[in-house]
C-alpha cells in the first residue's frame, strides 16, 4: 500500500486537495490506521493552535488565518511543481520525491518560528521597533523625500510625513517613475483586491 | 511615555476624523467610513500615528465597475507630495457594495496641534465599457484604462492557453509566473530631481525596442552615467499613429559592465503630439543605481521601450501578449497588476479557483 507524503496529510486533513486526490486521501484513511492516526495529528495541531492564538488580539499584520493559508498555499503549490516536473525523465522523478519532503520540512519550520516566535514575543510584536528593512526605491527632491519598500510607500519633509502601508501583505513589486514618484502594488489577502499605492512630488 | 500615549491616543478620537469627498454627481456613494484600529506613538520629537482605515463604497451607475482611484492627504502632513491608493482589476456590479482599505502612517512633531484629519478624495473610476468618471487630478484615467487594457489582454492570453492546451498548461504558465516574480533581479533606485550636470559623466550607449505596431517611436536618446549614476538628457519620439499622443510612459532597463540586465523604473511624460508629429522630453532628474546588497551598479548602456500611449481621445495602447516574452522582459519585468493577482489566487487557492476566475468575466 502507497502511503500519501506529509504535504498531502496536511492538506486533506483540512480538505484542502484537488477533489479526486482528496476522494482517494479519504479512501486511503479509511484502510490506513497509519495515515489516519497523522490526518488526526494535523487536526488536533490546527485547533490547539486556532485555541492559543484565540486567546489573543493579534495584530492585523499578524492573522493566524493569513499565515495558516500562506503555509498551505506554498504546500499546495509543492505539489503542483512536483507534478509538472514529473515530465522530465529518470532524473527529474527522483526529485519530484525530494519536493514533498522538502515542502514538508519547510512547513514544519515555519510552524515552528511561527508558533515558538508567538509564544516568546507575546502579543506585542514591537514591530516599529523593528531596523527598517533596505530601500528599493527612493526620490529626492529638494528637501522633499519618497520612499518605497516592502511596507509601502511614503514621503518626508522636515519631521512630518506621510507613508501608505500595505494593508496585509508585503508589496510584491515597486516601480520609480522618473517623474518624481514611487509606486508599489500588494495583495489584501481578505479581499483579494490589489492595492496600488502611489506616492507623487507635488 | 505610556500616559502620553494614552493621552495622544484619547485626543485622536475626540478630534480627529476621516473626510471622504465624492464630487455630489459621482456614480458612487459612501456606505460607510471611519477609523479602525489606530494608535500613535512617541518617537522623539514626533509622533507615529497609525491609522487604519476602511471605506465601504456602492456601485450606483447602471454599469459595472473595473477600478477606483483615490487621493488621500492630510493637512497636517502636507510635506510637499501627493498620495493615492487605487484599487484595479475589480469587477463591481451595478448597487452591489465593495470594501476600500486605507493603512496609512502618519508623521507629526510634537508641537503640532495633536489633530489630524486624513482628506479622502475620489480622482477616478473606470468602468466596463472604459468610460471614466472623476477630477482626474493625479492622472488616474491614463492609469486606470491601462491597467484594465493589459487585465483584459492578459485574461485573454490565459484563457486560450487553457482551451488550447488544457489544464495542465495553464499550471504551468502559473507557476512559470510566480518562479520569474521570485527570481526577477532587482535594483536599489535612488533619484535625485535636479537638473544639474552630472561631473565627470560620460554619454552611454542608448537603444530602443523594436515592437510591433508601435503607434510612437522612440527615435533619439542621450544619456549621460558615472560610475553607478545615470542622467538621461533627452528622448526623443514621432507619432505614427492617426490619433493625437497626449501622454506616453517608457519602460528602462540599464546593463552593467558584466552584461547584466535591469528594470531601472518607468518614465511616465506628458507628451504632445499630433499625428506623424515628433516631440521631446529633457528628464531633470539623476538616477543612482545599486544592487540589493548595496554594491554599486556600473552603468554601461540604457535600453527605452513604451510601454504605455495615452492618446487624446482617451483610448490607451499597451504592448501586445507575447512581447514581454518575445523580448525577453518577462525575466526583468514585473508583469500587470492582474497578472499579479491572477497568480495569486492560483498561488493560495489553486488551479480550480484561477479556472473559475477566469471564466467568471
Amino acid at each position: 500500500m502507497k502511503h500519501f507524503s506529509d504535504a498531502e496529510l496536511a492538506l486533506a486533513s483540512r480538505g484542502d486537495l484537488p477533489f479526486l486526490a482528496q476522494l482517494r486521501a479519504q479512501s486511503h484513511c479509511v484502510l490506513c490506521p497509519s495515515c489516519r492516526q497523522r490526518v488526526e495529528t494535523y487536526r488536533a495541531d490546527r485547533a490547539r493552535m486556532h485555541t492559543a492564538v484565540d486567546s489573543f488580539e493579534l495584530p492585523r499584520a499578524m492573522k493566524f488565518d493569513e499565515l495558516e493559508g500562506e503555509m498551505f498555499a506554498n504546500i499546495r503549490l509543492g505539489l503542483d511543481v512536483s507534478e509538472i516536473r514529473q515530465d522530465f525523465g529518470r532524473e527529474e522523478h527522483q526529485s519530484q520525491h525530494m519536493i514533498p519532503w522538502r515542502a514538508a520540512a519547510a512547513v514544519a519550520a515555519l510552524t515552528a518560528i511561527v508558533t515558538t516566535g508567538w509564544f516568546l514575543a507575546g502579543p506585542d510584536t514591537k514591530q516599529y521597533l523593528r531596523p527598517a528593512p533596505a530601500a528599493i526605491a527612493h526620490v529626492r527632491s529638494g528637501a522633499i523625500v519618497l520612499r518605497g519598500d516592502e511596507n509601502g510607500v511614503g514621503v518626508e519633509n522636515r519631521g512630518v510625513g506621510m507613508m501608505l502601508r500595505n494593508v496585509s501583505s508585503p508589496s510584491s513589486r515597486f516601480e520609480v517613475g522618473l517623474e518624481g514618484s514611487v509606486r508599489t502594488s500588494a495583495i489584501d489577502q481578505d479581499s483579494g483586491q490589489v492595492t496600488v499605492s502611489q506616492i507623487y512630488v507635488d | 511615555m505610556w500616559i502620553s500615549t494614552l493621552i495622544f491616543a484619547a485626543a485622536l478620537s475626540a478630534q480627529d476624523g476621516l473626510r471622504v469627498h465624492f464630487p455630489p454627481d459621482s456614480p458612487l456613494s459612501v456606505v460607510s467610513s471611519g477609523w479602525g484600529e489606530s494608535r500613535s506613538i512617541p518617537r522623539g520629537g514626533a509622533y507615529i500615528v497609525d491609522v487604519r482605515t476602511s471605506l465601504k463604497l456602492k456601485n450606483n451607475s447602471r454599469l459595472r465597475l473595473r477600478g477606483i482611484s483615490l487621493q488621500v492627504s492630510s493637512q497636517e502632513v502636507a510635506a510637499g507630495g501627493k498620495a493615492s491608493v487605487s484599487v484595479p482589476s475589480l469587477d463591481v456590479y451595478p448597487g452591489q457594495e465593495f470594501p476600500v482599505k486605507i493603512d496609512l502612517r502618519l508623521l507629526q512633531p510634537n508641537s503640532g496641534t495633536g489633530s489630524t484629519v486624513v482628506n479622502v478624495q475620489l480622482d477616478g473610476v473606470l468602468f466596463e465599457d472604459l468610460s471614466f468618471f472623476g477630477p482626474n487630478r493625479l492622472g488616474s484615467r491614463r492609469q486606470l484604462t491601462a491597467w484594465e487594457v493589459e487585465a483584459r489582454r492578459d485574461r485573454q492570453h490565459l484563457k486560450l492557453i487553457l482551451a488550447r492546451n488544457g489544464e495542465d498548461a495553464l499550471r504551468k504558465t502559473m507557476v512559470d509566473i510566480l518562479a520569474r516574480d521570485n527570481s526577477r533581479p532587482r535594483l536599489d533606485v535612488r533619484l535625485a530631481r535636479s537638473a544639474a550636470a552630472l561631473p565627470n559623466a560620460q554619454n552611454i550607449e542608448t537603444a530602443f525596442l523594436a515592437q510591433p505596431d508601435l503607434p510612437v517611436e522612440g527615435i533619439k536618446a542621450v544619456a549621460v552615467s558615472t560610475g553607478n549614476q545615470l542622467q538621461i538628457l533627452e528622448l526623443a519620439f514621432q507619432n505614427r499613429d492617426r490619433r493625437e499622443v497626449r501622454s506616453i510612459e517608457l519602460g528602462l532597463l540599464v546593463r552593467d559592465h558584466e552584461g547584466r540586465e535591469f528594470s531601472a523604473g518607468s518614465l511616465p511624460a506628458t507628451l504632445s503630439m499630433k499625428p506623424k508629429a515628433m516631440g521631446s522630453v529633457q528628464p531633470s532628474a539623476s538616477v543612482t543605481l545599486n544592487r540589493p546588497q548595496g554594491l554599486p551598479m556600473k552603468v554601461e548602456s540604457l535600453t527605452g521601450f513604451v510601454q504605455q500611449v495615452e492618446f487624446a481621445n482617451g483610448e490607451v495602447w499597451v504592448p501586445p501578449g507575447g512581447f514581454r516574452e518575445e523580448a525577453r522582459l518577462a525575466k526583468l519585468i514585473p508583469g500587470s497588476v492582474e497578472e499579479q493577482r491572477l497568480s495569486e489566487i492560483y498561488r493560495r487557492r489553486g488551479i480550480q479557483a484561477l479556472i473559475e476566475e477566469l471564466n467568471r468575466q
